[in-house]
This record gives structure tokens, sequence and C-alpha cells, in this order.
């Protein structure tokens, strides 16, 4: 299809690489950007946050790179095309989300104008190692594309490829310029949009209960649903099957891992963009990419002139990475397909695999035991095998906003988690809302889990990252109701930046926090909210970290509902989530919950159910109680209640009117999944 | 005649006992059988007091119970539902 004719600026400009390279994604469609400034790059989303008023789209300067690189990914997830930019330093930031964005097959675009390094280096000069990171960058086995242009000509044309790479193949796509090809300025024509090809979204047709998220069609490549509707897909970073769902199995992961690859290998040579010239006859060929192709054609035009070399000399001014990495494997395993694997790629990882497939007594077994229909009625509680079965006439409210077929979880005996999702699902019902539009997002950890069991459209990202990830998706599309439910090392430690900002923002979000005061997961260290005195495994003396007091630091940054309950406090918990979905504006429920593993085991305080003995008997319900009063101690008064109910303007809102005053008639706002 | 009564999925249990601690009317014990998993899951030791408040179902992180209200059940699954003998009981609770 075409270029909308509202994003193109057709004509002959004078521009340099980077305002030539915003022109190029706006041509492609990007309708959302996040970044946040360095130089050289800076450029492009300065012109971005000018221009994309007027055509229907947002840009939101993030708090560092990697919200950037992970709140567009939220973006296209709610339906935008969209788009980061940065630079070296900035680059290295947005590695674990090229993992995540690889994983998840979420097509974005990530433009790196290269700088001098390492670190801070130059940051003015130019430089092409960056090549290297994006191929080598992010953990694991990947395969992404990578263009590279030479020209400011050549940042709009492949910014456009870039873009259409991504939906075709559902992975990000990287343009790689470098700092001359971005601070050039030099002519550049820009067609009139019928003569723009873009790659529209290939969205499934299939209706929710037929659809499988990641089912691959014949191009290896899986349709993608729309978000708010009713799909309630569960997209994961964690190794997942073609329903979304984290599934640890070698054999999984071997699936998924060949079919992620070879949806670009496959295509190499489709995917590959190269020009050559008076290659005929040549004794020296100069293959070179980016800024280095127009220095090398001024070589061999020197060397010609000299008449040192008679024979001809051609330039390739593009490459796609699979490309050598294709040739790398060739020339190693002359005339076998599968030979020379090269180090840390899939080769090694086919090794592992193969060495688990041939050691059959250490496989894991799976035995499940299950009674027919695994319900048993109320009555029978004898010595003997409870299978005695009773049709059920009645069922729990709460499953229906559960997936059933992943229970039973995760979680300990006696954890708190699963029973604030019975109170999520009681507000969900008493809310009274759309529950399709509810989308839920959570970082990593015990909680981050949450994502991969309540029934909505659920997005399990990486750690601390939920709620700039959940910033992108509700920009994108305001419609949606966007939950983050994540654990307090993963809201307040890794990702505390994100969440201040996003109070700071008012950013229309409701966060669930369960605080069981330590890193549950990894297995029971000290947390930021960890009290004083508590042994924890990486301070078996006790800590002596000071604890953040949770609600008092989102009062402080600006979150218009505050609330603390605990595990105990079922009925007023469902009551605050369901008072959070009618406010609009940055909202947040501390939720206490007894972590009986890692918490409680090592201090000597019993069970789940000691624990919430102890909150029955600790808690004092104080609505409206002053927040710098209610921080948590080891074994004191635990305050509960709504501490923070107020009113002020949410992010949309603010971004609405201040955009509506500046550019009058020529403001376009919004609208929910407008993507092509 | 009960106002209410639970249902259980024996297999999600894990016996965190957090219904038995919290049941408003104290239905419920926790039994001395065993699920497959090697937990004693909860029954209702007193049944007749159930008003199906359903407080059991918002408490259990494991959703493996909940509460409803009971309209007009008919005879014989009132009978079903009959107390268990005072010594069973007994022995339940001793087991937790």
């Amino acid at each position: 299809m075409h270029a909308e004719a509202a994003g193109v600026m057709t004509g002959t400009h004078f521009l340099d690489g980077d305002h030539s390279c915003c022109e190029g994604a706006l041509a492609a469609g990007a309708r959302f950007s996040a970044g946040y400034p360095i130089t050289p790059s800076t450029e492009v989303v300065e012109r971005f946050a000018a221009r994309v008023p007027t055509v229907g789209g947002t840009f939101i300067q993030m708090e560092d790179e990697l919200a950037a690189s992970i709140a567009i990914q939220g973006a296209v997830w709610g339906g935008a095309k969209a788009f980061t930019v940065t630079s070296g330093p900035g680059f290295s930031l947005m590695m674990e989300h090229i993992g995540l964005a690889v994983m998840t097959e979420t097509p974005c675009v990530f433009v790196d104008v290269q700088r001098g390094g390492p670190s801070t280096g130059l940051p003015t000069l130019p430089a092409q190692a960056d090549m290297m990171q994006v191929r080598w960058g992010s953990h694991g086995d990947y395969e992404v594309i990578a263009l590279c242009p030479n020209s400011p000509q050549e940042c709009f044309d492949l910014t456009v490829t870039a873009f259409n790479y991504a939906e075709q193949y559902r992975c990000p796509v990287f343009v790689m310029m470098d700092e001359v090809v971005g601070h050039m300025t030099e002519k550049v024509v820009i067609p009139p949009p019928e003569q723009i090809e873009v790659t529209p979204r290939r969205y499934t047709t299939l209706p929710p209960d037929e659809f499988l998220a990641f089912h691959p069609r014949e191009d290896l490549v899986p349709d993608m649903p729309r978000t708010g509707e009713g799909y309630n897909v569960h997209v994961t970073g964690l190794t997942h099957d073609e329903r979304g769902y984290p599934d640890m199995t070698p054999a999984t992961q071997d699936k998924l891992i060949r079919r992620l690859q070879d949806k670009i290998k496959k295509n190499v040579d489709k995917i590959t963009l190269f020009e050559e010239e008076q290659i005929e006859g040549a004794e020296v060929v100069v293959v070179s990419y980016g800024i280095t192709s127009r220095v090398a054609q001024r070589a061999i035009e020197l060397a010609a002139k000299e008449g040192r070399e008679s024979r001809q000399v051609p330039s390739h001014h593009r490459m796609a990475l699979p490309r050598k990495a294709d040739c790398g494997n060739r020339r190693q395993g002359e005339g076998n397909s599968r030979g020379g694997a090269q180090p840390g790629t899939d080769g090694a990882r086919g090794r592992t695999l193969r060495c688990r497939e041939s050691n059959r007594p250490f496989r894991w077994a799976r035995r499940r035991q299950r009674t027919p229909s695994g319900r048993h009625s109320a009555g029978h509680h004898g010595g003997g095998a409870m299978s005695e079965l009773t049709e059920l006439t009645v069922h729990n409210p709460v499953e229906q906003f559960l997936r059933m077929d992943r229970i039973p979880h995760i979680w300990c005996p006696g954890c708190g988690i699963g029973t604030s999702v019975n109170s999520f699902a009681h507000a969900l019902i008493d809310a009274k809302i759309d529950t399709r539009n509810v989308a839920i997002v959570s970082g990593i950890g015990c909680t981050g889990r949450v994502a991969g069991y309540v029934k909505q459209d659920s997005f399990h990202t990486t750690h601390g990252r939920a709620i700039p990830f959940a910033t992108g998706l509700k920009l994108a599309n305001p419609k949606l109701n966007v939950v983050v439910y994540s654990g307090d090392g993963d809201l307040f430690a890794i990702g505390g930046n994100h969440l201040i900002h996003a109070a700071r923002r008012n950013v229309d979000i409701k966060v669930i926090c369960i605080n069981n005061l330590i890193y549950a997961m990894t297995g029971g260290q000290t947390a930021p909210t960890t009290p004083s005195d508590v042994i924890t495994s990486t301070n078996p003396y006790g800590t002596y970290d000071p604890s953040f007091n949770l609600p008092y630091l989102v009062e402080a940054a600006g979150a218009v509902y505050v609330a603390r309950w605990t595990a105990f406090h079922v009925r007023q918990l469902a009551r605050s989530m369901q008072e959070m979905f009618a406010k609009k504006g940055f909202s947040f429920i501390e939720v206490l919950s007894p972590c009986p593993t890692l918490y409680q085991r090592r201090n000597k305080m019993g069970d789940g159910l000691d624990t919430m003995k102890f909150y029955k008997e600790v808690s004092k319900i104080r609505n409206g109680a002053a927040t710098k009063d209610v921080a948590l101690t080891k074994s004191g008064e635990i305050t509960v209640g709504k501490f923070v109910d107020r009113e002020r303007s949410d992010y949309g809102g603010l971004m609405h009117d201040k955009l509506l005053d500046s550019l009058g008639d020529d403001y376009v706002e919004t609208e929910a999944c407008t993507c092509q | 005649m009960a106002k209410g009564s639970v249902q259980i999925v024996v297999e999600r249990c894990k016996a965190c006992g957090f219904c038995v601690e919290f049941c408003p009317t104290h239905v419920l014990a926790l039994s001395s059988a065993f699920n497959a998993k090697g937990y004693h899951t909860p029954y209702m030791v007193h049944p007749e007091k159930c008003s199906g408040c359903d407080l059991c179902g918002m408490y259990c992180p494991d959703f493996a119970i909940f509460g409803y209200k009971q309209p007009a059940p008919p005879k014989e699954s009132a009978e079903a539902a009959a107390p268990p003998p005072a010594a069973e009981a007994k022995e339940d609770q001793d087991a937790r």
C-alpha cells in the first residue's frame, strides 16, 4: 500500500541526515517515538516532536534510553508504528530491549547515529563500531536487520525500508547512520505518497477463540492481534509456545529460536540491499557501507586517475548484517549447509541441546496425577483418595479473568500474590468497565508472573521496565485501561526512575505493587523495601540499608491516588482497585504480601498464615493518613488505608491542551489503533 | 438449612489455611486426606453455618475454593453436605 499523504513532505529539500530520517519515519507511518537526548542523534526526534502532532501521533521524552527503547514497544502493541533514536552510550543502554523485541516479535525501528567510543568517546565525531553491537549486543541467539545509509537521501529511503522490513519480518530493524551522515546537509527528494510503498501491519483476521498469538504463517511470521479487542494475548520475553505461554523446555526453545532466526536467514537475499558499480572484470573489489562507501569511492577514483589501477573497482553501499553472518557460515562449511557454526550463535545452542537430548536419563520427567475432572465436592474429607466428583453448577467468578489452562500457578503455598489477584478480578467485575480494554503489564519477579495468569491482553516485559512499556501502550492507544502489576524490587529498585517519572507526568496508568519486602524469585536478597534487621541472603547478619516508604515516595512524585492494603484486607483492596479504575492519572496501591519461603523462613516468622494473622493483628486503617508517617518496620504497626485521592490533569490531557493551544486547527489528536 | 456452600478444587489447593482461618462462620477445616501434591485440603466441617459470603474465595491464593449463595438446593445435596462425624472432624483439626 502507499504512504498516508498526511505524513509525507513531498518535494525537493535541503536536509541533513537526521531530519531526513525523521521524514522517512513519518512517511513510513511512524506515529510514536520515545527518545532521550544524545548527540548526534537528537535532531531526529526534535523534528519529530514538532511534526507529529500535526499528523496525529505522539512524541514523549523519556527519562533514559532504557525507557525509550521499551516505550516504543508498548506503543507498537498499542497499535502504532514506533521508533526510537539514539547514539553510542544510549545504544548500549538499549541492548536488553533489542532482545525483548526479537523475542516478542515486536516490529519497531531503532535509529543509531553512531559516534566514537568506547564510553562517552567522541560525541560529535563519527564512528561505525556500533554495527558489532547491533549484531551481538543483546544476549542470546538472534538475527536482526540493519541498514546503513550513506547520504541524507538514503536516510529517508532506508528509514522507510526499515519500517517496512520491521512489519514484514516482525523484528527490530536498525538504521545505522553515523555523525557525518546525520549532520551532512544535501539535496533530498521526497516522492509523492503514491510512490512510497509502505508495508501495513499484518493483523489477524481470525476470531479470538481461534487465534494463537505466535503461530507462524508459511513465511514463519505470525500475524499480530489488536490489543483491546478481546484476543487476551500473552506476550512475554520468556521462551514461549505458540499460545505465547512460557514453556521452559528444550524443545520449545529450539523450535522458537530456530524460527526467529530462520524468518530472517531464509530471506537474506530479499533483505540485503547493495549496489554494484563496475564490478565486471575487476581484480580488486572494495566492499564498504555507510559513509565509508563515499570515502572509498573517492579513493577508487584517485587510484584510477593515478593509473596505477587498471582494474575496475566497485563500491557496495549498504549491507544487511544477516548476509555477513551467512557468508561466514558458508565459507567455513563449504558444501555443507549446516557446517561451520559461529561461536555463540545457534551452533553453540545446537550443541547444548543435542547434549541434553542424548542424555535421556537426565531429561525432566513430568508426572502429573489428576482426578478425572480435578473437582471435588464440599463434603468429602475422609482419609481415602478424593475421587468422588460433583458436577459444578456454579463457577468461581474469578475464573473468567484467569488463564485456567495455566493454573496451578508457580507461587508458593501461603504467598499473597494469588490473593491479590482475587481482589483484582472482583474489582474488574465491580468496576463495570469494558474489560477487553484492560491491559496488564508486568515486570520480572514473582509478581511479574501475574501477567501470565490474568486473562487479559498481558505483557510480561523486562525487569523494571513495566512502567515505560505501559506508558507507550497508553499513549499510543488512549482507550486502554493500562494496569501495571509488579513487585517492590521491580518497581522501586531497577525500575525506580521510571516510576517517579511516570508519577511526575501523571500518566494515566494504574500501578499495583505487591510488596513482599524482598527479592523473592532470585532467592531472598535485600530489596529497597526490606526493613532494618531482617536477615536476607545478601545481608546474612541483618539489613542495615534504610528502606523506602513507598506511599510517601509516590505521593511526593505526584500520584493522584495512593493506598496501601495487605493481603489480609481483600475486600478493601478490591474496593481500592475499583476506585483506581475510575481515577484518571497515575494511581498506586501497595499491597503487603507474605513471602513464606524467602522472607519469613530466614527470619523465623512462620508461614504465610502466620503473616496474615500478623497483618490482621497489627494493621490500623487510617484513611487520609500523612504518608510520611506510614513507613514500615519489621514488626511494628502497619498503617493501611487510602492516603491520597486528588485531582490533577493527566499527561494525555496536558499534552492535548498544550498542543491544541499552540497549534489550533493544525493539531491532530491521537486516535486509538491508527496504525496502517 | 445453610444459606450458602463452597466448592473446592482439591488439586489446586496448597493448604495455606487462609480459608480455614478467615472464614467468618468457621465452616472449614483441613482434611486428613492428601491431594496429589501431598497437601491436606479443606472441607466443610460445619456446612450448616456457611453463608456463601465467598471470603474463602477472596483469600484463596490458588483459586481452589469459592463460596456461593445457595437458593433452594434439592434434598439429596443437603444430605451430601451433612456434617461429618465429630471424631473425624477432631482428627482433622489435629492433623493441621
